[in-house]
């Protein structure tokens, strides 16, 4: 059973674990300042080039995931491994033991990390998400393409991809309490991260809809999906749907794992 | 506040780790937890403190199994291995997390930084100490809830003499508060020093749960005029039926290699 008191504490312990790391605080930057950074250089260039194009370019244009695609999914990177980490990194030193030997139903230890994990990174994400939206909008203002929060699907899009990357931090996390080496964690993670929708579209278009990278895209963009694309995407209601189906197992098989294995 | 063992067994694959092993562990005194490497001493630990599952038999602390105790650092303080710590956490700030979770306060931190020596460098990261230094913040860990059982694997390794004369002094003084002190080692001139009481155990089995003064005065072949050349003789027939391995060959009974376990690998 979890209680309130219990879990409350050993929320309040693992908030103190992952601020008292200085590596915490450099990774959120860099993965913050990485993110913005490189959605600068991309709208930048999407202003400058925007002149030469032809009306169906144009029109295939969407100004949100224009900022997203590829930038974002550094951050995806930088938090993913620091969900990764937050697990794997008690395995590797030993403190895991002390961790359980403090909080011995485990259960409370896997829901305080998903907690602080979840909410530090959902922080972080909504905040790149809003920084790269507001600097993007006013980079591309000379286009006429730029668009408001107002804009049908746009605020959708820039809390999905925040959203997205605290899921991306507690998929990390459930990976690194099963699979327990920080190595072996990273690469699960960025398989799935980065290699799943070739996989999976190489198998079929229906495969291809449950892929992240593939799931990242509708969430991240506003216009409706091009006929290839609809055959590849999930719809948004689906996409978000898949996303919470990928951290309910991974954190799901953590909260497994942590129960039957000895510590 | 007792700890009580009984019938436990632990198998790792094919190899019991533990064999139905029953022993209680009384509080006012120091119960000292002896055997040869690979003799099950931490594997038994690590099933009292809630960290590996038995495969049969209980462990029991004030009669009840570890995870169910409310607040776990308030009834038992443990060490168990202290190099097992994040090299980039500050001390205070590695003892702070573990005061959060069971609700102790956070002036418990310099408190028991301070009574392990370790005011100075509270603020430093645990990556840059001694072993010594990482024995006595487990120690500030152990001592964080002011638990009235202290379970310690090994806790002399990598101190210095001033640190082990320390510990000695400190273990005592806890069992006189009353405190049940289980405190495992392989260094019997230490535990000759220090426990009252002794368990001792050789793959996986109990083979002696005396008071010193009996575990020595029950070996009567014993020849040696020095009391701690006699506990070792008693402990050496003690555990010659249940070692792994043959030292008489390595390096003379009884003699001490510079790891200082007095132990060799070698082929039967």
């Amino acid at each position: 059973m979890i209680t309130a008191p219990t879990t409350g504490r050993a929320v309040h312990a693992e908030w103190i674990k992952i601020r008292s790391l200085r590596s915490t605080w450099l990774t959120a930057l860099l993965a913050v300042a990485a993110a913005v950074g490189f959605a600068i250089l991309a709208y930048r260039s999407n202003a400058h080039q925007w002149p030469t194009w032809s009306a169906s370019q144009r029109a295939a244009y969407d100004p949100v995931r224009a900022g997203y695609a590829g930038p974002v999914e550094l951050a995806v990177l930088a938090l993913g491994t620091l969900g990764v980490l937050s697990a794997s990194g008690e395995y590797g030193t030993g403190l895991i033991r002390a961790t359980f030997t403090a909080t011995p139903r485990r259960a409370h230890v896997v829901a305080a990390k998903a907690i602080v994990v979840g909410g530090f990174t959902l922080v972080l994400g909504e905040a790149t998400a809003f920084t790269i939206f507001e600097v993007g909008q006013h980079l591309i203002s000379s286009t006429g393409a730029q668009v408001s929060l107002s804009h049908p699907h746009v605020a959708r899009a820039v809390a999905g991809v925040g959203l997205y990357l605290a899921a991306c931090a507690l998929i990390g996390l459930g990976l690194g309490f099963v699979i327990r080496r920080t190595a072996g964690a990273l690469a699960a993670l960025f398989g799935v991260l980065l290699v799943a929708d070739l996989l999976l579209g190489s198998i079929s278009d229906t495969a291809a809809k449950v892929a992240l990278p593939t799931v990242f895209a509708r969430i991240a963009g506003i216009l409706p999906p091009s006929p290839h694309q609809a055959r590849i995407e999930p719809s948004v209601p689906a996409a978000f749907a898949i996303l919470a189906g990928y951290v309910v197992l991974s954190v799901g098989a953590a909260f497994l794992a942590v129960r039957q294995r000895d510590a | 506040m007792t700890i009580e063992v009984r019938e436990l067994t632990k198998r790792f694959g094919g190899t019991v780790a533990v064999d139905a092993l029953s022993f209680t562990v009384r509080p006012g005194r120091v119960t000292g937890f002896l055997g040869p490497n690979g003799a099950g001493k931490s594997t038994t630990m690590r099933i009292i403190l809630g960290l590996d599952a038995a495969d049969s038999g209980t462990a029991l602390v004030d009669g009840r199994p570890y995870a169910e105790l409310r607040h776990p650092l308030k009834q038992v303080g443990a060490l168990l291995d202290a190099t097992a710590v994040h090299p980039a956490r500050s001390a205070a700030a590695h003892l702070r997390v573990l005061a959060a979770s069971n609700g102790i306060e956070a002036a418990r931190v310099p408190q028991v930084l301070a009574r392990t020596g370790l005011a100075e460098v509270g603020r430093r990261r645990v990556g840059g100490f001694s072993l010594g230094m990482k024995q006595r913040l487990g120690l500030a860990a152990a001592l964080l809830g002011d638990p009235p059982v202290l379970m310690l694997d090994e806790p002399v390794n990598g101190l210095d003499p001033e640190g082990v004369h320390w510990i000695r002094g400190l273990l005592k003084e806890l069992a006189r508060e009353g405190r049940t002190v289980f405190v495992s080692s392989h260094l019997l001139a230490e535990m000759a020093l220090t426990a009252d009481h002794l368990v001792v155990i050789g793959r996986g089995r109990l083979v002696a749960d005396a008071s010193l003064a009996d575990f020595v005065a029950a070996d009567t072949a014993a020849s040696a005029s020095n009391p701690l050349m006699a506990f070792e003789e008693a402990y050496l027939r003690a555990t010659a039926g249940v070692v792994d391995f043959d030292t008489s060959q390595a390096a003379g009974v009884g003699s001490v290699t510079p790891e200082g376990t007095g132990e060799t690998r070698t082929q039967q």
